[in-house]
């Protein structure tokens, strides 16, 4: 309270003597900054161990914190027949193991104040951990037990059955989810990213079917683990060394998905939501795997158009228009296949002129050069904020997941500020055209049908499904 | 797959009883002559700097009839002021690489940005040019109401139970400051004219009003003399701040609100309203809220979604707040026909048990572990520690306490938990929003 009155006191006694305006700062100008900072990316250690897994460690020993993933290669594009299964099983490798029932293993991970978390993306099945560093020992002994030796309890099953339903019911009333899943189904038909999991699926799936997952794609010479903070990568390689021993490297053989089958036409694509006062809008059509040598250059070219805050998508659509509180785009690359992909919620009444700004800004984009000054903003923004994506040790092991996943050169990172900086105008115009098409799109959106249809009808042939997928018939 | 399981089992409690985990948050602080107050957390791990600029200020200083005008202010903060023009602000960010965003809570609306070391005075002419004096034109202002309404559809109206947080505060909070939502009405957002913008920024936005904190790659001495340039000759304010009291009447009797929503199942939510922020007994409480819901072994996650599977989420959290804080219990049905009654009497029957039995040792053991990882966790980004110590200095005049509380938390005894349960979470003192699925949806 001293303290309170001491500052108030101050502030009063000062307001009868405001400077004069002579002394007030020149604000006028901007400040110069000061030198650039030598940053540099962390260093990492890469080995494998002698059972074939390979393990990336970022040392970090600022804070008493480690965080270990163990990934799987393969994911969700494995799931064949049954959509949701790599996820199903991920779920249920915390649910029960040959010395912990699901019970004891959330009350010990809990008990230490730490999370573990296991779930299965499009290209791989992550389990994570994040700990105290001096719990470090016990947590990771539950790790290898999640990992290794699940038991898929039919009764757990028969729960994460239930559980998995119940979210997907949730799911269905959510817009991002319908908008964002039909999206991904339409643009990946026939390939396994189209393969949405739904209640038929979900349902069908067996404690048999996990198992065989597990024993077919948790292999540790299809798997690596990345670890950061506060341990030593020697420390930690013995310890999963010994943890993880009689976990035996066999051949794996994933198979190669087939290409993603270009956009041939701009359609429209609706998924009716009667009572929705907003349309949750995508606008996509193919794009490249995250691998795929412009994929940097890309992401560069997409910043500019939608991928901060500055971008020609937000400029237009919500501070220029106030048509939504926010719009993004991206290139989404994935090992097999990708998407650039544009994302909105627009009110009911705008969602056609939305659509025409966001198709404005691609053709503006394919038809013109970026203008200097805007390759110059972009260029600073990436070096700028480099030092901002390597402050915590966590953030770094994102980065060597990314490379470790897709095959990334060692030093993608270290590179990426130099890289963009010596990107030309011209070079990004021919990405543009190669890889930008507003002649052919995939209009998504999930929002009410009756009132937005009709003018969406002006985009092309208009197709409509309820939130369970079922044709709706106007 | 079939492998020994090679690693010794360790028995837990032993190894978490182990000394408690020291959590490091060194600063400096200090008032320039206008009352702004700065406060310095040096780290130089990384050539970055976070820079907070808290105002005390939210919705509760509304007037009836202008509700979400703070966050709409939030907005306009950033079109345009003295120096800068329109759209400047997010450009010259941009430009540096910058991170930078804004929140509005019932109790302060806080800017921040996340830059380069090298660029530290950009954010700061940035900052104090908008303290100074903020220009913004009758289209902004337009353009930002059309904003908000997107930003209230989208979090709020186009969402299942997405009126929860208005339709809590009606019940709660029947007279008082809290009574409307943060994100405001959307005839009130259209109301907001360019003279209440006016008399907004003038009473609130002075910096005997607001504080400055760093974390990162600065030293205190850089901070001063930075803090002196840019923010120095802003001028104090006079103009004295009527702050909102607690108007609510004690409660003495169980409230419920019944809404029939377009929602895939029924929910239950319950609230209970506890002291404000920093009192001894909202820690005890929160504690309490770990052991009832805070993840997969906590009691009512444990009993209504893995044991019953009457539930696809349940839990408990507290919500602080300067005048007053909140216990959540809340419940959302795994299917349509787990209904209210069954929702209610399964969170009633854990709230009756913690009422009569208390906790375990071992189970307050266990939320006082949890409390002292979420601290370390919170030290790991600048932007982190900058907010943690802001937030103390603005609503305790103590940025030490953003480190300290976790001895709060370490005072707590079962003994204590088991009053605060009776005290707080009585019957009669239950708030109840109750969600019903609309019959053809």
């Amino acid at each position: 309270m001293r303290a309170f009155l001491a500052a108030t006191l101050a502030g009063v006694l000062l307001a009868t003597s405001i400077p004069a305006k002579s002394q007030m700062l020149d604000r006028t100008r901007p400040p110069a900054p000061g030198p650039e900072p030598e940053t540099t990316f962390p260093p990492f250690s890469e080995r494998t161990l002698t059972n074939g897994l390979h393990l990336l460690v970022v040392e970090n020993h600022k804070l008493p914190l480690v965080t270990i993933s163990v990934v799987v290669r393969g994911g969700a594009s494995l799931d064949g027949r049954l959509p949701g299964l790599a996820d199903f099983t991920a779920a249920l490798l915390m649910k029960g193991t040959a010395g912990r029932s699901a019970t004891e293993i959330a009350d010990q991970i809990e008990f230490l104040g730490a999370s573990m978390h296991a779930g299965a993306g499009w290209d791989a099945t992550t389990v994570s951990l994040s700990s105290l560093t001096r719990h470090l020992d016990i947590v990771l002994d539950i790790l290898a037990d999640v990992v290794l030796r699940p038991t898929f309890p039919e009764d757990e099953v028969g729960r994460q059955r239930a559980l998995q339903l119940a979210d997907l019911k949730q799911m269905k009333a959510d817009a991002n989810y319908l908008a964002g899943s039909r999206a991904g189904q339409m643009l990946y038909r026939g390939h396994p990213y189209g393969n949405l999991a739904t209640d038929v699926s979900i349902s069908a799936i067996t404690r048999e079917d996990c198992l065989k997952y597990h024993d077919t794609w948790f292999v540790p010479n299809n798997g690596y683990v990345v670890v950061a903070g506060d341990v030593t990568a020697d420390s930690i390689a013995r310890k999963l060394e010994t943890l993880f021993v009689g976990w035996n490297p066999h051949p794996v053989a994933l198979p190669k998905p087939p290409g993603v089958i270009p956009v041939d036409a701009t359609r429209v694509f609706l998924v009716d939501r009667p009572q929705a006062v907003q349309s949750s809008l995508r606008v996509i059509h193919e794009g490249v795997a995250r691998n795929n040598a412009d994929f940097l250059a890309l992401d560069a070219l997409n910043t500019m158009l939608g991928g901060y805050f500055n971008s020609r998508l937000n400029a237009s659509l919500r501070e220029k228009h106030g048509f939504t509180y926010g719009i993004t785009s991206r290139f989404d690359g994935r090992a097999a296949g990708g998407s650039f992909v544009v994302a909105c919620d627009v009110r009911n009444a705008v969602t056609d002129s939305a659509v025409k700004a966001i198709i404005v800004e691609l053709q503006r984009i394919v038809n013109e050069p970026v203008p200097d000054s805007e390759l110059t903003m972009m260029k600073n923004y990436v070096a700028g904020k480099f030092p901002l994506t390597i402050e915590t040790p966590q953030q770094v092991a994102s980065q060597l997941h990314s490379i470790e996943l897709y095959g990334l050169p060692a030093d993608y990172y270290a590179t990426l500020g130099t890289t963009v900086r010596a990107l030309t105008a011209a070079q990004l115009h021919e990405l543009a055209k190669k890889y930008i098409h507003p002649d052919r799109l995939m209009i998504v959106a999930a929002g009410n049908t009756a009132e937005i249809r009709e003018r969406m009808a002006a985009f092309g042939t208009v197709d409509i499904v309820d939130a369970d997928g079922k044709p709706v018939v106007h | 797959m079939n492998i020994p399981h090679m690693a010794a089992i360790i028995a837990t409690a032993s190894i978490a009883s182990a000394a408690p985990q020291e959590v490091h948050l060194p600063f400096t602080q200090f008032d320039l002559p206008n009352g702004l107050h700065v406060i310095v957390n040096e780290d130089n791990a990384v050539p970055i700097v976070a820079v907070d600029v808290r105002y005390h200020v939210g919705s509760k200083n509304e007037e009836a009839g202008r509700t979400g005008f703070a966050h709409l202010f939030e907005h306009l903060m950033f079109e345009g002021s003295k120096n800068i023009p329109q759209g400047g602000f997010d450009e010259i960010m941009t430009g540096i690489g910058a991170q930078n965003n804004a929140y509005t809570t019932p109790d302060e609306t806080a800017y921040h940005e996340l830059i380069p070391s090298n660029q530290v005075e950009t954010a700061l002419w940035l900052e104090s040019d908008r303290m100074l004096q903020f220009a913004v034109t009758r289209h902004a202002l337009d353009t930002q109401k059309d904003v908000v309404k997107e930003e209230k559809r989208e979090t709020d109206d186009n969402r299942p139970y997405g009126d929860l947080e208005e339709e809590m505060r009606k019940l709660v909070y029947p007279e008082g400051c809290y009574h409307w939502p943060v994100i405001g009405s959307m005839t009130d957002i259209d109301a907001a004219t360019m003279k209440d913008v006016r008399r907004f920024f003038e009473t609130y936005y002075v910096p005997n009003n607001a504080t400055l904190s760093f974390a990162g790659d600065i030293t205190a001495e850089r901070a001063r003399i930075l803090a002196e340039k840019y923010f120095g000759d802003i001028p104090s304010s006079t103009t004295p701040i009527t702050r909102p009291a607690y108007a609510d009447p004690p409660q003495t009797a169980a409230r419920t609100v019944s809404l029939e929503r377009e929602v895939p199942t029924p929910a239950v939510y319950m609230v209970f309203t506890l002291p404000p922020e920093g009192n001894d007994d909202v820690y005890a409480v929160d504690l309490l809220a770990s052991i009832l819901g805070s993840g997969e072994s906590s009691r009512i996650h444990h009993q209504l979604v893995y044991e019953q599977q009457i539930s696809s989420d349940a839990g408990a959290y507290v919500e602080s707040g300067e005048l007053g804080s909140l216990l959540n219990v809340y419940a959302i049905g795994a299917d349509v026909h787990h209904d209210i009654p069954q929702l209610t009497a399964a969170l009633e029957r854990e709230l009756e048990r913690v009422r009569t039995e208390g906790v375990t040792a071992r189970e307050l053991e266990k939320a006082k572990n949890q409390k002292e990882s979420a601290l370390v966790y919170g030290m790991m980004s600048a932007a982190g520690r900058a907010e943690a110590l802001s937030h103390s200095w603005l609503f305790h005049r103590d940025p030490a306490l953003a480190t300290s509380q976790i001895e709060k938390y370490r005072a707590a005894t079962i003994d204590d938990v088991r009053r605060v349960a009776r005290l707080y979470c009585a019957p009669e003192r239950r708030n109840a929003v109750n969600y019903t699925v609309k019959k053809g949806s």
